[in-house]
């Protein structure tokens, strides 16, 4: 099978009417963004986030998964790749929390959890996850195993 | 020693060879993209919506108005809006990762797949964009050069009209794959000649999904009670603040402290233009008094039900003798900027729930939540509830 073609089938029809009517959003929407103003650091930011992941993000992402599957047991591998990913999305959505970009003396209503903490507590409870799934799968392995049960003969089909 | 061109064979082949390794395991498969993508679909379609209706409220076509009912309405879009964006950032994680050896097949064979191949840069870039730019904006970070609402609303457009030419394209693949699981054949995938274990397709999946809703649930506190003892990263909880609310913009912040404590304070009632009355607070405390109890919704996504007590806009505008009418500005007293003023439509300045508070929670007003005089009304955004409130326009 060869996996890196696309499908024919892909692009019939109803490809044709999702051109049309998405290209005449994205129209609206680029039209929008000239007539308002701030194109160019509309654009900068629009395009830089696509490049960012493509060309920083998704590399580091794949290299740190293949070289944790060259240098960890492998009972460990799956567990921190999620422990890991896990950790970064929750680094991603809080980092302005935790940065405290939007705190303001005069509104302590803003922003008025202590992120810190709470971040710290759910990365503990990740890689308490992780070491315990760790634990567990070398358990089970570890753990030998139960000889077959007796019958009183032969079972037939 | 390889010569330039032999390094760029071997790089080549290196790339090719990984590529499909990686999309021949089911965590990488159409299977694993069809189920991550309808629930990304899912996700965006809610907020989309959502958002429009934030837009609309905000920025009502001449040929539209909200009703005032039901007022909760703006709450629970708006908290959609967000919580759907928040639950959707592991989804889109998982998807790019799942299809990122797409990115390296090789050139389009047709214009059909040219197209399709170039409509996925508004779709990846639109789709970090809005999530990047939403997660910033309700943390009350800015580190871009453009209006937030401006670039959020016409990024909407974009990324959505991407969606639409991504669902066109791969629709029939993502019901294929759905219909017929690879599973059994992928399964002697799982491992790659090292030997290194891969994340399977249910891993994945289980990931995304459980990531997904555990974000959810430690964020939507802010307006959802029942998870408010859950909140752990939300911008905001709506039982901190002053009498009991949150404040979106303090009277330090706006620049009224002293405008607002000023004696000489007078509510003004004009019709197009021209002065009709005035009122002080003694003048408006003579008036019928009235409590409603409604949410201040943000459309930061935070949300709290409040009592509030004052007089209705209808019995200001029936003293005034002023009966017909189209609309109603609200204006501030704030120096101009964006949301100095609002508008009433006919059917929210007629609500007898709509008030030009004096009190919150049995409490005077205090100034950040808009003292001397605040509006309130049903189905609104929380940024069109104006504060400092110094005088009515009637059109």
């Amino acid at each position: 099978m060869n996996v890196a073609t696309d499908a024919p089938k892909a692009h019939g029809p109803t490809f044709w009417i999702g051109v049309v009517i998405g290209w005449a959003a994205i129209a609206f929407g680029v039209r929008g963004v000239f007539k308002d103003g701030g194109a160019v650091g509309f654009g900068q930011w629009f395009i830089g986030l696509a490049i960012a992941h493509d060309v920083v993000v998704a590399p580091i992402a794949f290299a740190t998964a293949w070289l944790i599957g060259r240098i960890l047991p492998r009972r460990a591998v799956l567990p921190v790749r999620l422990g890991l990913a896990s950790t970064g999305v929750l680094t991603l959505v809080t980092w302005p929390l935790l940065r405290g970009y939007g705190r303001a003396a005069s509104n302590p209503t803003a922003l008025p959890l202590d992120y810190r903490r709470n971040y710290a507590a759910v990365l503990i409870a990740i890689w308490v996850a992780v070491a315990g799934s760790i634990a567990i799968g070398w358990i089970r392995h570890r753990a030998p195993k139960t000889p077959p049960t007796t019958t009183d003969g032969p079972i037939t089909t | 020693m390889m010569n330039p061109r032999e390094t760029i064979d071997v790089v080549r082949d290196g790339i090719v060879s990984h590529r499909d390794n990686a999309l021949a395991e089911p965590a990488h498969d159409a299977r694993a993209a069809a189920i991550l993508g309808i629930a990304l679909g899912v996700c965006f379609t809610l907020c989309f919506i959502t958002g429009l209706v934030s837009h609309t409220m905000q920025r009502p076509p001449s040929w539209f108005a909200w009703r005032s009912r039901p007022a909760g309405l703006y709450r629970v879009t708006q908290g959609l809006h967000i919580i759907s964006g928040t639950a959707a950032i592991p989804l889109l994680i998982a998807k790019l990762w799942s299809v990122y050896p797409r990115l390296f097949l090789g050139a389009p064979k047709n214009v059909a797949a040219a197209i399709e191949r170039v409509s996925l840069l508004p779709l990846v870039g639109g789709s970090t964009f809005m999530l990047f730019t939403g997660t910033a904006n309700i943390a009350r970070w800015y580190p871009w050069p453009f209006f937030f609402p401006h670039g959020h609303y016409w990024g909407a457009w974009i990324t959505i009209g991407a969606l639409v030419v991504h669902i066109g394209a791969r629709s029939s693949t993502a019901g294929a794959a759905l219909r017929n699981d690879p599973a059994v054949v992928a399964a002697a995938a799982m491992e790659n000649q090292s030997g290194s274990p891969r994340v399977s397709r249910r891993t994945l999946l289980g990931w995304a999904g459980g990531t997904s809703l555990a974000l959810a649930a430690v964020t939507a506190g802010q307006t959802v009670h029942l998870l408010r003892r859950a909140v752990l990263f939300a911008p905001r909880r709506p039982d901190i603040g002053s009498q009991g609310i949150p404040v979106n913009r303090t009277a330090m912040e706006a620049g009224v402290v002293d405008r607002a404590s000023n004696a000489a304070w007078r509510l003004v009632v004009a019709v197009g233009g021209t002065e009709r009355m005035q009122l002080d607070l003694a003048a408006l405390a003579a008036l019928p008094q009235h409590t409603a109890t409604l949410p201040i919704a943000c459309v930061e996504g935070w949300s709290a039900n409040a009592h509030w007590s004052g007089v209705r806009v209808i019995d200001v505008l029936s003293a005034a003798s002023i009966t017909s009418f189209d609309t109603v500005d609200v204006v501030s007293i704030e120096n101009g900027g964006l949301y100095s003023r609002s508008v009433l439509n006919t059917f929210q300045a007629r609500d007898h729930d709509t008030l030009l508070a004096t009190m919150l929670n049995g409490e005077t007003l205090n100034l950040d939540h808009g003292y001397p005089l605040r509006l309130i009304s049903p189905n609104r955004p929380g940024v069109m509830q104006t504060k400092w409130v110094s005088r009515l326009e009637v059109r």
